[in-house]
């Protein structure tokens, strides 16, 4: 007889794959459509960077990058901040200087004076009168602001002509590309070192589900491969037939999430909850991303597939798994002591250092060591919690639990291995956030606790007095005051430091935390820094420093501010500190009606801070009205103000939260499939059970058993190592003083440990149908 | 050739505390049908398995054709059983997944023939054996006997030297089993292949030319109507 030729064996191992694959097409469909989830997710993940790379250039392309020396031709443009219930609106004042021909991205000619051009999406807010926004940015439209000029389709932009003089002083703009949207070099050093954590805390579920597809099926396929054995396959032809199989259930799952990806991401992308929405063709994935994902997945699938094999003895007669691990099982414990060590050293090495290098260093490789040793000790934890509460607990169920994951524990340790995981990735990622706490946004946050989120807040730039009159008697408007500032004379004659000048009693109006305040009494706020020491005489009458307008120039002279009183309540300092993030560096507070004449502040500068009535239209309204009035830069809320400045952190909390949530679903969907595997490779067992007399609820009960049993220990082990990782973390970047979420921590705990749970519920229904005697193969 | 054409000299072999065999010597001549007898557990099948090479005893040797058997790699092993041996398995053995046509012509086709051609033969041997109107069936959906007769329509099919048959009627009710032993003893005996079967009844083991009786891991004296 012949040996096969080469390509005849290849052709036969093909079709006998095939030919499995089409005889049980439930698991492969089923195993397919989870890879194309777990594609789809992955590809979400992978095209993050680039779309916000696209949306940084996007962002680049339309801002200024280029100015004039003296003389020179080009445009005056201001930008400003504005929103609209919670939509970020970016308005730009333009005025072409002289013709230069120079246009806006987005814009086909520079709008003259009394023009605006609109994006399609402000066109139709600013069409609407209840929005009030044609009279916030008033004029005449004549244009659509094209994509060159949008970052995304739903961005709302506006760029509003004015005359020359009515621009607020700045630079003549000669041409476009200035700096773009911040990139991963200016997150928080905190943030750079969670990126990795992040990676790895999104690609493990993912791998960990990739994994259980390609292995899954066991014990129908072993039976054939003994069975081909039998007839003269080699154990190295029967694992590629194991592994083509794989592939053969991976490929379609991965062309089919690229497909459903390249189809929906178009379609959902406009829709996507960020800064004006996405442009479709800024989510994408190039074709080498495409074509590694075709190689690598299948490969992956095929490399556990084999790997799988090659441990056990698939022979003619069957297979025969895991004999005399013993000293197997005393080698998987050395990564996680390993990393207990590096822990402990990294804490050690970092305790009372100035440089944390090394202990950095350590700590790095306690997680990778700790990741590992979870992965590899879950088998050993799980046989020994099966041990120990298979005593403890009374019951049939119990008993029949913890026998199963005695057999098997390799197979229970799959079940919880990707929930201990999850656990202990969540409690490194999650420590990350109360160092973000600390960040630059702390001010505005005190600010929104003494005077509310919605407070609005505007740099004047040109005091309409009639507008701000109509602003002050409007019904929608509970408060307005002014803050300005005033130079304090040094003494001698001289510039001293800047005082925050404001009327007292308005103030009070817009912080109702102020309580009282009378005309004509002056406030100090607390000199609490070094950087504020306040050089405020308090031992005599202050004079403030003014220019006064001559004829030949204008020239500095002092002006008498009174006697001054000083506010000690607590509540009052507590009030006016927060009022420092809107102040820049204020150094006491004078009350503005009490000032001379001479000394009261100028039609431009300064902060109008107005309360508005509840409601978010009327906060909408009274922005409006705001905004003309002092045509200014940026009309925030506090709480806008507040997420501007978080924005970064923002961005890492939501990225974080939804990559845990990937994780989630993608983990309740491997342990779902794993726990389904496992029911139809153990129903010859509980058929026998429920044919003994068992009833099916016990049967249920042993396998919820099966998995609460071993989940308890190690997802506990997880959270104590994760914790014990972050608190040595958080010990190094900030002494300790920062301390750990543990309301988070402790959910997300919780939700890891009743993943399994939530899996083996899903899969018990299917006990009735899989378990019928009449299903049974012969 | 002359001589033995499987030769087991003095096999031991142990799972662990459980001793299966325990110095078993045989051989098997040229077109010769022998019934390896016994109770359970005496060894009978576990040296079926060292006869076809499938399990490596811990001592002694198994020599086919002049050559030892149980020191030769998987992969020769494997080829050897490709090319030279087959079995019929009391279950199973059958790929789930294939046709009773395409499990029978997988032997042809995994020794180098084209698809068309073993098929063509392997609805032959269907024929010859009574199940052709199987065909097309998958183990999971014949009854126990045709699933038998396609057993032993795939171990002839590509020739073998030695047939394997361990139990091959252990599944069958009395007259179905004498059908299939009739139909496969005669079918190996046409094409000139050796049987080494193991069974534990005496009217199955009749149809064999010699019978040896297992007991305890190693063989005794030859029954009385041997």
């Amino acid at each position: 007889m012949n040996r096969p030729g080469r390509r005849g064996a290849a052709v036969l191992v093909v079709r006998l794959a095939l030919t499995a694959v089409r005889r049980s097409p439930l698991p492969a469909v089923a195993g397919a459509l989870v890879v194309a989830l777990g594609v789809v997710v992955l590809l979400a993940g992978l095209s993050m960077h680039p779309t916000a790379q696209a949306r940084g250039a996007a962002d680049k392309a339309a801002m200024a990058g280029e100015f004039a020396a003296d003389g020179e031709p080009g445009l005056l443009i201001a930008h400003s901040s504005g929103s609209y219930r919670d939509r970020p609106i970016t308005a730009s004042l333009v005025a072409d200087t002289a013709g230069g021909g120079l246009v806006p991205p987005g814009l086909d000619r520079v709008p003259a004076p009394g023009e605006v051009v609109l994006s399609p999406a402000m066109r139709e807010l600013w069409s609407d009168p209840g929005t009030t926004l044609a009279q916030r940015y008033p004029g005449r439209d004549v244009g659509t602001v094209t994509r060159a000029g949008l970052v995304g389709p739903g961005a709302l932009v506006v760029w509003i002509g004015v005359d020359r003089d009515r621009m607020p002083e700045t630079r003549v703009v000669t041409g476009f590309g200035g700096a773009g949207v911040a990139d991963i070099a200016d997150m928080p050093s905190e943030l750079r070192l969670a990126v990795p954590l992040l990676v790895i805390g999104f690609l493990l579920p993912l791998v960990a589900l990739f994994l259980t597809v390609a292995t899954m099926g066991t014990a129908a396929r072993e039976r054939r491969l003994a069975a081909l054995r039998l007839l003269g396959f080699s154990a190295r032809h029967a694992r590629l037939v194991a592994a083509l199989e794989s592939a053969l259930v991976v490929v379609p799952g991965v062309v089919l999430g690229c497909l459903v990806f390249r189809l929906a991401a178009p379609v959902l992308a406009p829709h996507l909850p960020v800064r004006g929405g996405v442009w479709p063709d800024h989510v994408f994935f190039s074709l080498p991303v495409a074509a590694g994902l075709l190689v690598v997945l299948p490969l992956l699938g095929t490399a556990a597939t084999w790997w799988a094999l090659r441990r056990i003895d698939v022979s003619p007669l069957g297979v025969v798994r895991g004999a005399g691990d013993r000293e197997l099982r005393r080698r998987r414990l050395l990564p996680l002591g390993a990393g207990c060590l590096a822990l402990a050293g990294s804490a050690a090495a970092g305790h009372g250092a100035d440089d944390v290098t090394l202990a950095g260093a350590l700590l790095l490789a306690a997680v990778v060591l700790l990741l590992v040793g979870i992965v590899l000790a879950a088998p050993l934890l799980c046989r020994v919690a099966a041990q120990g509460l298979g005593r403890v607990l009374p019951g049939i169920p119990a008993q029949l639990a913890a026998a199963r994951v005695r057999r098997d524990a390799t197979g229970a340790a799959r079940l919880v291995t990707g929930s201990a995981l999850l656990v202990f990735v969540s409690g490194l990622l999650l420590s990350f956030f109360p160092l973000l706490e600390t960040g630059n946004a702390a001010g505005l946050r005190a600010l929104r606790d003494t005077a509310g989120g919605n407070l609005l807040v505007a740099d004047v730039q040109l005091l309409d007095t009639a507008a701000l009159a109509e602003l002050r008697a409007d019904p929608g408007v509970s408060g307005v005051a002014r803050l300005t500032q005033v130079q304090i004379s040094d003494g001698a004659g001289q510039g001293g430091p800047l005082i925050t000048a404001t009327d007292c009693a308005e103030l009070s109006g817009v912080l109702p935390a102020l309580g009282g305040c009378s005309a004509g009494s002056l406030l100090l706020a607390p000199a609490d820094s070094d950087a504020k020491a306040v050089p405020l005489r308090t031992d005599g009458p202050l004079q403030a420093v003014t220019m006064v307008e001559s004829a030949d120039g204008g020239s500095l002279d002092t002006v008498g501010l009174g006697p001054l009183t000083t506010s000690e309540a607590p509540r009052t300092s507590e009030v006016l500190g927060s009022l420092d993030e809107l102040t820049g560096g204020t150094i006491g507070l004078v009350d503005v009606s009490a000032l001379p004449a001479a000394a009261r502040p100028t039609a431009a500068g300064g902060t109008l801070l107005v309360r508005p009535a509840a409601g978010s239209a009327e906060l909408e309204r009274v922005r409006t009205l705001l905004t003309r009035a002092t045509s200014a830069a940026s009309v925030l809320t506090v709480d806008e103000q507040v997420a501007e400045a978080e924005r970064t952190t923002q961005t890492y909390r939501d990225i974080t939260l939804a990559a845990l949530g990937c994780a989630a679903l993608v983990g309740v969907l491997t342990l779902t499939s794993t726990l389904l595997q496992q029911v139809r490779e153990h129903r010859r067992a509980l058929v026998a059970l429920w044919m003994a007399g068992m009833p099916r609820a016990t049967v249920r009960a042993a396998t919820l058993l099966q998995s609460s049993l071993v989940i308890l220990p190690v997802v506990a082990l997880s959270l104590v190592l994760g914790l014990a990782t972050a608190t040595t973390y958080l010990a190094l970047a900030d002494g300790g003083a920062t301390r750990l979420p543990w309301a988070a921590i402790g959910v997300v705990a919780a939700g890891a440990a009743a993943l399994p749970l939530l899996a083996t519920a899903l899969t018990l229904p299917a006990l009735r149908t899989t378990t019928h005697p009449q299903l049974l193969p012969d | 050739m002359t001589g033995p054409l499987l030769v087991a000299d003095d096999l031991h072999l142990a799972f662990g505390p459980t001793r299966a065999l325990a110095g078993a010597s045989v051989e098997v001549a040229p077109g010769e049908v022998l019934a390896l007898l016994g109770p359970s557990g005496s060894g009978k099948s576990t040296l079926l398995h060292c006869l076809a090479g499938i399990l490596t005893p811990d001592r002694g040797e198994v020599r086919y054709r002049g050559t030892r058997l149980d020191d030769r790699s998987d992969e020769a092993r494997s080829r050897l059983r490709r090319n030279d041996f087959g079995f019929v398995f009391q279950f199973g053995s059958l790929v789930p997944e294939l046709t009773a046509l395409a499990n029978v012509a997988l032997p042809l086709q995994l020794t180098g023939a084209r698809r068309r051609a073993a098929e063509e033969q392997a609805r032959s041997w269907l024929e010859r054996l009574g199940v052709a109107d199987v065909a097309g069936k998958r183990p999971g959906e014949m009854s126990g006997g045709q699933g038998q007769r396609v057993a032993v329509a795939r171990a002839l099919i590509g020739g073998p030297r030695v047939v394997f048959a361990d139990e091959p009627t252990g599944a069958l009710d009395s007259l179905n089993g004498e059908l299939v032993m009739e139909e496969f003893t005669a079918a190996a005996r046409d094409q000139g292949s050796s049987v080494v079967l193991v069974t534990h009844e005496t009217r199955v083991a009749a149809y064999a030319d010699r019978s040896v009786v297992l007991r305890d891991g190693r063989l005794t004296a030859a029954p009385a109507w041997a």
